[in-house]
């Protein structure tokens, strides 16, 4: 199977006055049709930044972003508003993602009139079935943001990302900014549009939990590099790198018997500006040696669909 | 000891402008013990956050409350601004969800928590500063000698939030208030801030009003907690009694949409519709929309409070149904 969306060394550096500051510094990942990838970090780790790049939103200097075999970073500016049709994005939150002045039928219509000629009647059918997958009616059609819930609104945010029908959707927390109650709503739409209209992912967020309901892979970001990839399942279950390991044993349980398992990481995230020579997390890792201060970890394949970058990682179930 | 730092009983808060009213609390009543983290957990638009401002008395003056507040005894509902200013940070201290902009970003964090302190009469700046300097270690703050004279745009979000809670623990209060403290902090800071917290009220004997809706913050700090919905709280009770024998339909269907790592749910519940416009009267059960084990009574008679165990108080029609009986043991229920 050839990847979708197909990332390589991924770059993005800030001239600053303090210095150079790499906010995303060497990413590559693949993201294969139909696939959901997640993203996750703790804020200022980048994954934002990789998001807006992918989209070009903001210029990478350097590696490349194939998608469907074309390098999207090169096109010139008339060529790439023909491919960003095929990807869209779903932004974190729905309370300034959508504009207060304009009705619904204008939001969701919007992305369908700068490609196509749709006009009148047409182009609010096609809204109007848009608003449909997202399980909104005809009547909301005519209706401002303020009017609907945070829940609802995300959904025409969602609706507005794939009114172009394209194939891959990023979706940078998109449900960070809801409550609970209706955060499982718009995790199980994005299931259920998924499986109907063969969409691939890119899911970024905070939130573990949330991705391990919602993602196949996942890549765990520190300070602008991957230090962690693999299937949900084998990440969460058997953390190969420090971090990873204590970003997870940071997650409140609801079950209050379980309340002494919270274990927080000591310290914190040191200053992009100012990285140690070695591996960035090695003031908070208690695993941490000489060869983790003199030397950058690559991220290795340790098996098949599992890499990490660390030089002493949890090998410990891997073995048999 | 079990004296009663903070006692709310049958506190409305009604805004009202010319269209309409909103009754944003609708007859809250509770008690925070001395030594006691109590967790105070709902929706957006439940009416916890108005319910601890009310506490402060920092209602602005569209607000019209009734009913009773008293901090040690003390009535802070029309109470004046001079008595005001003497029970706050001398007697309630508050921290805030946003530290960014609870802070003054053109003051030194170190001034303004020396400040905070000063404002309560007769300490002096180099005492003042003196217990800053302790507090700001004692929350762990690293160096700080070196985070007294910074901007609070020098700090990151966790440090920040330390320096709220030094700020609000160097004044000795007897409760504090924290209103979504670790919302807008990542998951490693929040766990930081919980077992901070932990630590300091075992140490200080310091009772905490901790107001969040993350039930995973609660299951990991709290005492006691309550949940609040639509302006009342709909159940009370020890941690362990409302999180893991949850008695009102709300609080189990909030617990079912909470995705759990390692639980590898095929499909996430959640509640359909929405809270309920509170402009408007609720007659009957506020929750009813929303509920599927409603009945006829649900919907035009309201609950009343039932103590279904000791300690565990439930606001349904439902606390008495077969599935929840043999759990009941006190009388006297709908």
């Amino acid at each position: 199977m050839t990847a979708l969306l197909s990332v390589a060394d991924l770059k993005k550096q800030y001239q600053t006055k303090a210095g150079l500051l790499r906010a995303v510094d060497g990413v590559s990942f693949d993201v294969a049709s139909g696939e959901t990838v997640a993203l996750v970090g703790e804020s200022g780790c980048g994954k934002s930044t990789v998001a807006l790049t992918l989209l070009q939103l903001i210029k990478n200097d350097g590696g490349t972003v194939m998608f469907d075999g074309i390098d999207f970073s090169s096109l010139d500016d008339r060529k790439r508003k023909k491919y960003r049709q095929n990807l869209s994005i779903v932004f974190q939150n729905p309370y300034s993602s959508l504009n207060p002045k304009m009705k619904v039928v204008d939001i969701v219509g919007e992305p369908l009139k700068a490609i196509s000629d749709l006009k009148g009647r047409a182009l609010r059918q096609q809204v109007e079935l848009h608003l449909h997958n997202v399980g909104l009616g005809p009547e909301h059609l005519n209706r401002y943001p303020h009017e609907f819930s945070g829940g609802q609104r995300q959904r025409i945010a969602i609706a507005r990302a794939l009114a172009l029908e394209p194939k891959l959707l990023i979706l940078d927390e998109p449900t960070a900014a809801l409550d609970v109650s209706v955060q499982a709503q718009v995790l199980n739409l994005l299931k259920d549009l998924q499986a109907r209209l063969d969409l691939s992912f890119l899911f970024i967020s905070h939130n573990l939990a949330t991705v391990e309901y919602i993602a196949d892979r996942v890549m765990v970001m520190y300070l602008g590099r991957i230090v962690e990839s693999g299937s949900v399942k084998d990440v969460f279950s058997n953390p190969a790198h420090p971090y990873t390991k204590a970003l997870l044993a940071s997650i409140p349980s609801i079950d209050p018997g379980k309340r002494d398992q919270l274990k927080p990481l000591s310290g914190e995230v040191p200053s992009p500006l100012y990285l140690p020579p070695g591996c960035a997390f090695q003031g908070r890792c208690d695993k941490a040696d000489t060869t983790c201060a003199a030397q950058k970890p690559e991220l290795k394949t340790i098996m098949t669909d599992r890499a990490v970058a660390c030089f002493h990682p949890n090998m410990g179930e891997f073995n048999q | 000891m079990s004296d009663t730092v903070l006692s709310i009983q049958d506190l409305t808060v009604d805004f009202c402008s010319f269209e309409r009213t909103v009754h944003a609390v609708r007859g809250c009543s509770f008690d925070v013990k001395r030594g006691e983290i109590m967790g105070l957990v709902g929706e957006s638009g439940s009416g916890k956050s108005v319910t601890s401002m009310a506490a402060l008395g920092l209602m602005a003056t569209s607000a019209e409350l009734s009913g009773s507040v008293r901090v040690n005894g003390q009535e802070i509902i029309g109470a004046s601004a001079a008595e005001l200013r003497a029970i706050r940070g001398n007697k309630i201290s508050m921290i805030f969800q946003n530290p960014l902009t609870a802070l003054n970003p053109f003051l030194r964090v170190g001034r303004q928590a020396v400040d905070a302190v000063c404002a309560q009469g007769d300490i002096r700046r180099p005492e003042g500063q003196a217990r800053i300097l302790e507090a700001f270690g004692e929350v762990r703050l690293p160096d700080p000698e070196i985070a007294f004279n910074k901007y609070p745009h020098q700090m990151s979000g966790g440090q920040l939030q330390r320096v709220m809670i030094a700020m609000a623990l160097a004044c000795q209060p007897d409760l504090l208030i924290a209103d979504e403290p670790t919302t807008a902090l990542d998951v490693t800071v929040q766990a930081q801030i919980i077992i901070l917290l932990r630590e300091l009220a075992k140490k200080v004997n310091l009772s905490v009003l901790f107001i969040t809706h993350d039930l995973g913050v609660i299951a990991s700090l709290c005492d006691r907690v309550a949940v609040m919905y639509a302006g009342q709280i709909v159940e009370s009770g020890t941690t362990e009694q409302v999180l893991c024998a949850p008695a009102h339909p709300y609080t189990t269907k909030l617990m079912q949409t909470v995705p759990e790592i390692g639980s590898l749910k095929s499909e996430l519940s959640y509640i359909p519709g929405q809270v309920p416009d509170l402009a408007r009267p609720v007659s009957g059960c506020a929750f009813v929309d929303r509920c599927d084990m409603v009945m006829d009574r649900c919907r035009t008679l309201a609950p009343a409070v039932s103590e279904i165990k000791a300690g565990q108080m439930v606001r349904c029609h439902h606390a008495a149904t077969p599935a929840q009986a043999e759990k009941v043991q006190i009388g006297g229920l709908l």
